[in-house]
């Protein structure tokens, strides 16, 4: 068994159709769906992390990409300009992980390996100083 | 007898570098050990500190003349927007005021580029008149080439604002940040025991002429602040108001601001506001002050309240302290609710350290309020007329 993130670029064609169901389905695999945009007749993202054997993985992927959703393996990554922070603690009231905390003299801390990439906090922080780049 | 000492003595004090100064966090401390007689006798000022974003603010400006001279009937800085109807080359630019080119850049941007010495583009059109002929000019500013520059904010530093939370199935995005779909989160907008206005709750010596901190530079209490509620519910005890009540006006020279203890935010789908940094020092005159500035946050309760009704009165969902806020996490019935502040506490500590040294260092002595704020009045509602609608 292994656990893996993956981000799901939809076609505009592929929005209105389920995917997760198969994955589940036909290939049994556990998922956990950690950010998702997906608007009929427009192009969709969503970020997974999907858990199982890794043949199973492996077809599960396949069978995405025959429908032509681009998979990417997640490789995103989250920064906080540390020097022009004040230390709000708006940022730690919508991350769900823990990634964004503030420590015991009050200052945010980043835990930049909890980040799940659900990118809640890029727009909550009022000085626009987190980033997340795919 | 009771421990008596008088503005004069304490300030005797400051300049001979022998006053005893400690924030209201050390304060709190003081009191647990030592009593309340002990610690008015050793402590004579307390210093708080608070650092929030404060959508009322705001600063005036004066450009000096040009030649020929034109007198402003409409200005822009950095293609903000500056109220102008004023003398001819007066102006205030309002921190929540966008740019009228990008979203993300408000007053708040102008004034915190201005304090941190960058030049601001000046645009002024005008009709002309016969004294002032020129009809459109541009150029640019900075702190220092202009003549006065000071902040004067109508509305800073509130006495206990509320909690928020949101219990629709919807997210929302407020002035007191993102709040979650059913109760996913709750934010808090208080320094708590370090807050300016819940350590002297009822204003006996912060007042009209009070100097204090702001932003780095040593303002003044110019009146009471705008939607200052004279008519909020008191503890019996602590004397602290169940909801928000009082509010500050202050000014500032802001050419001896420090962008340290300021900062222009944006709320998501909100708009521009910016964070203001204050200060006050609360001399410990008698065993009521020394109790009062001891206030913990254990004893500083407010209202949790639902930001999604979009109506005037929101209802409250819980009252809790800010002890149990501070936590990051508190309990409504069955449900954990993750819990996180928008004003920033590390900063109201650093200004309430910065505070105590300008007084230990006897370069900032303590002004006695040439008068109170009240405490006693009507708090009153906008009606609106239906009737009367404007047709254009």
């Amino acid at each position: 068994m292994e656990i893996v993130r993956f981000v799901l670029d939809f076609p505009k064609e592929r929005t209105g159709k389920p995917v997760v169901y198969q994955l589940v389905k036909d290939y049994g695999l556990i998922i956990n769906i950690l950010k998702a945009r997906i608007t009929p007749e427009e192009e969709g993202r969503m970020v997974i992390e999907l858990n199982g054997e890794k043949n199973n993985i492996e077809s599960g992927l396949n069978f995405l990409a025959e429908l032509g959703i681009s998979v990417k393996a997640l490789s995103g990554k989250i920064t906080l300009n540390t020097e022009e922070c004040v230390h709000c603690g708006l940022c730690t009231g919508v991350c769900r992980t823990g990634a964004l905390s503030l420590n015991s003299e009050c200052k945010i801390t980043l835990f930049a390996e909890k980040c799940t990439l659900c990118e809640l906090c890029v727009g909550t922080c009022p000085l626009r100083i987190i980033k997340i780049e795919f | 007898m009771g421990i008596k000492k008088t503005y004069e003595e304490i300030n005797e004090k400051i300049k001979k570098g022998e006053a005893v100064v400690v924030t209201a966090e050390e304060m709190v401390n003081i009191v647990k050990d030592k009593g309340v007689r002990e610690a008015a006798k050793k402590v004579d000022v307390v210093t708080t500190g608070t650092f929030s974003p404060m959508c009322s603010s705001g600063a005036f400006l004066n450009f000096g003349h040009s030649d020929p001279p034109i007198r402003t009937t409409k200005c822009l800085l950095n293609g903000v927007p500056a109220y102008s109807g004023l003398a001819a080359v007066d102006c205030y630019i309002g921190v929540t005021e966008p740019s009228e080119f990008d979203e993300n850049y408000g007053g708040a941007h102008v004034i915190e580029d201005l304090v941190a010495g960058k030049r601001v583009k000046l645009h002024i059109t005008s009709y002309g008149t016969d004294c002032y002929p020129c009809k459109e000019l541009d150029t640019h500013i900075t702190l220092k080439s202009i003549n006065q520059a000071f902040m004067f904010n109508p509305r800073n530093a509130y006495q206990n604002y509320n909690a928020a939370t949101n219990t629709s199935s919807n997210i929302l995005y407020t002035y007191m940040g993102t709040l979650l779909p059913k109760m996913g989160n709750i934010t808090y907008s208080s320094a708590g025991e370090l807050s300016p206005l819940l350590k002297d709750p009822l204003y006996r010596t912060i007042g009209i002429g009070t100097r204090i901190f702001l932003c780095g530079a040593q303002g003044y209490i110019v009146w009471e602040g705008t939607q200052f509620n004279k008519d909020m519910k008191r503890d019996k005890k602590t004397k602290l108001p169940e909801g928000p009540a009082g509010t500050l006006a202050v000014i500032g020279n802001l050419k001896h601001m420090n962008r340290e203890f300021m900062r222009a935010a944006k709320f998501q789908k909100y708009g521009i506001t910016m964070f203001i940094g204050i200060g006050v020092p609360i001399p410990i005159l008698d065993e009521d002050l020394a109790e009062s500035t001891a206030i913990s946050n254990a004893d500083i309760f407010t209202n949790i309240v639902d930001y999604s009704t979009g109506r005037r009165e929101r209802p409250t969902i819980a009252r809790v302290s800010y002890q149990e806020l501070q936590t990051g996490r508190i309990k409504i019935g069955n449900k954990e609710i993750p819990t996180a502040p928008i004003s920033s506490i590390y900063k109201a500590r650093q200004i309430a350290n910065v505070l105590k040294n300008w007084i230990e260092e006897g370069n900032f002595l303590l002004s006695s309020p040439v008068q109170n704020l009240p405490v006693e009045g009507i708090f009153k509602p906008l009606k609106i007329q239906e009737e009367i609608k404007w047709k254009l």
